[in-house]
């Protein structure tokens, strides 16, 4: 299930507001990533280089991420315009912070933190082949390592929008997608009631990781949203029963 | 944790103030990464002892009681607790303010609270607001008959300035590093302008990348109860602990150029150094 890609897939889309900054920890690297008023995302190293301070803290003001520490504003190259301290002074050009390729496919925001990385977006290949407009659901962070813990989602109880039965009926069958750049799986449901799931995700730190859980888009609105909402739901319905093995015959987990 | 050099270990620390130190309550906590028990005997004396990693009573250790603290040292100190004669000031209050743990160096709070630039954006329409960011050039010396660092003619306008403060004024600041680890600002006082009021903090360090931190007023206040000294003093407190908390790496970097630094970081460039030629390894890197 290993992608051959350096982009990973660190938040949903419509989890990072415009005009606004979030930390994503990795493996190796601790990571903001932000969003200007006007739309574009950024991902960077979650640290002013002036004290240390967590980027992922501060505000977004006229287009620069200022730190909450002393409100250094930086801009989108992760240069630094300007130090309120300092009012009269150009920043010096040493006062930079380390930026990677960020962009956003199929409504995730994606991260390439890899050497070669240099700020400037390495071409993202790869085609959600037989996945169309895929709407972002739910992020949930869980214990385990992220092949593990898809291989594990693979055997849960998929409950489509409308069906009201267990879900004991139902047919599934998961498949790698190695299309869609990063670790994901494509869960297809048939039976009683039809329809595809797609779960992606990274690895965070200290043995946990992210799942991002997708749905193809129906194309209508009100549908749309009812199932996001659904799905939502059943995301959350999954983070409970991954922390909670034990209770694998409890109706409620989605692994019983 | 590897050895602790020896200008940490040979420093006073306040292990917990005098008033709350009773027979009935002992304080059992860590200094430096060991573990420690502070005991008020029924006599009056202030106690306090290692405890080993069985629990079982270690070695006694020196303790003095002074500016309403109990203070103890895990090595040698050269010389006394640092002096405070405002301390015996007719008219002062003495504020015990109470502790604070905070998940940092001791090396990071001591500069957190020598810097005023990050009033505007950490303590808003408090201790500073936008527009007046600025930070004039003030002076840090080496005083080096008593090793201390003093950072002085330092300025900043604050819309409100003490718990006592009506309005906005331009408070002149004085700081004092008094040993590595205790820091001492003096400032404008509202009520007197002849006088300074101090605010003090002295950071116990529970191991490298964790304090309590104690702090105190010394003040000339008529109108304020030490409940609002307190309170105000706390929401100060409150307000750089988010910060610095959030600080990479916890622990201080003192090799040159490992983070950016400028004119207005003065105090801090010189702290580092002072605490560098020190030798002070713990809680650094």
């Amino acid at each position: 299930m290993t992608s051959q890609s350096n982009w990973i897939p660190v938040s949903g889309s419509g989890d990072l507001a415009a005009a606004s900054a979030r930390a994503v920890v990795l493996p190796d690297h601790d990571v903001v990533i932000w969003r200007t008023k006007t739309g574009a995302v950024h991902a960077w190293e979650n640290r002013c280089p002036h004290r240390g301070m967590r980027m992922s803290f501060g505000q977004v003001r006229d287009e620069k991420l200022v730190c909450r520490y002393h409100g250094w504003g930086f801009d989108e190259e992760g240069q630094c315009q300007n130090i309120p301290a300092s009012p009269n002074a150009a920043a010096p050009p040493t006062a930079c912070i380390k930026t990677w390729s960020c962009t956003e496919k199929d409504n995730l925001i994606w991260v390439d933190v890899s050497d070669e990385s240099a700020g400037e977006g390495s071409a993202m290949s790869g085609d959600s082949d037989g996945v169309s407009s895929l709407m972002f659901c739910k992020s949930v962070y869980t214990d385990g390592d992220l092949d593990k813990v898809l291989a594990l989602v693979g055997s849960a109880r998929f409950l489509p929008l409308g069906y009201d039965g267990d879900g004991r009926d139902l047919d599934w069958s998961m498949t790698d997608l190695p299309d869609l750049v990063g670790d994901a799986i494509q869960i297809l449901v048939s039976g009683a009631g039809s329809d595809q799931i797609v779960i992606t995700g990274h690895q965070a730190r200290d043995g946990r990781c992210g799942l991002h859980i997708m749905t193809p888009s129906t194309g209508d609105h009100d549908l749309d949203r009812q199932r996001r909402l659904h799905y939502s739901k059943w995301a959350k319905r999954l983070r409970w029963s991954l922390s909670n093995p034990d209770a694998a015959q409890d109706g409620f987990s989605v692994f019983s | 944790m590897t050895q602790i050099d020896s200008t940490t270990l040979n420093q006073w620390y306040v292990i917990q103030s005098s008033a709350a130190l009773t027979p009935s309550q002992p304080r059992k906590t860590r200094l430096l990464g060991r573990d420690i028990l502070a005991v008020r005997q029924e006599d009056g004396q202030a106690t306090a002892w290692e405890v080993s990693t069985k629990g079982e009573q270690g070695q006694a250790l020196p303790v003095r009681e002074c500016y309403d603290y109990v203070w103890t040292t895990l090595g040698e100190p050269d010389g006394d607790i640092f002096s405070m004669p405002e301390f015996y000031e007719d008219g002062r209050r003495m504020v015990v303010c109470g502790i604070a743990t905070v998940q940092t160096s001791p090396g990071r709070i001591i500069e957190n609270f020598l810097d005023m630039s990050h009033f505007p954006f950490v303590h808003t329409d408090v201790l500073g607001a936008e527009p007046d960011t600025e930070v004039n050039n003030y002076k840090v010396n080496l005083r080096k008959d008593v090793n201390e660092l003093w950072a002085t003619e330092c300025g900043f306008y604050q819309p409100k300035a003490m718990a006592s403060a009506t309005e906005g004024i331009e408070v002149d600041y004085q700081y004092r590093v008094a040993n590595p680890f205790a820091a001492i600002l003096y400032k404008t006082c509202p009520d007197r302008a002849d006088a300074m009021d101090l605010v003090g903090i002295l950071p116990q360090p529970l191991d490298e990348t964790n304090c309590d931190i104690h702090y105190f007023m010394l003040v000339f206040d008529d109108v304020n109860s030490d409940q609002e000294l307190i309170q105000f003093q706390q929401g100060i407190l409150m307000q750089d602990r988010v910060i610095l908390e959030n600080q990479r790496p916890r622990e201080l970097p003192l090799q040159r150029g490992a983070e950016i630094t400028i004119r207005a970081d003065a105090a801090s460039i010189q702290y580092r150094r002072w605490i560098k030629e020190m030798g002070v390894g713990f809680g650094t890197l």
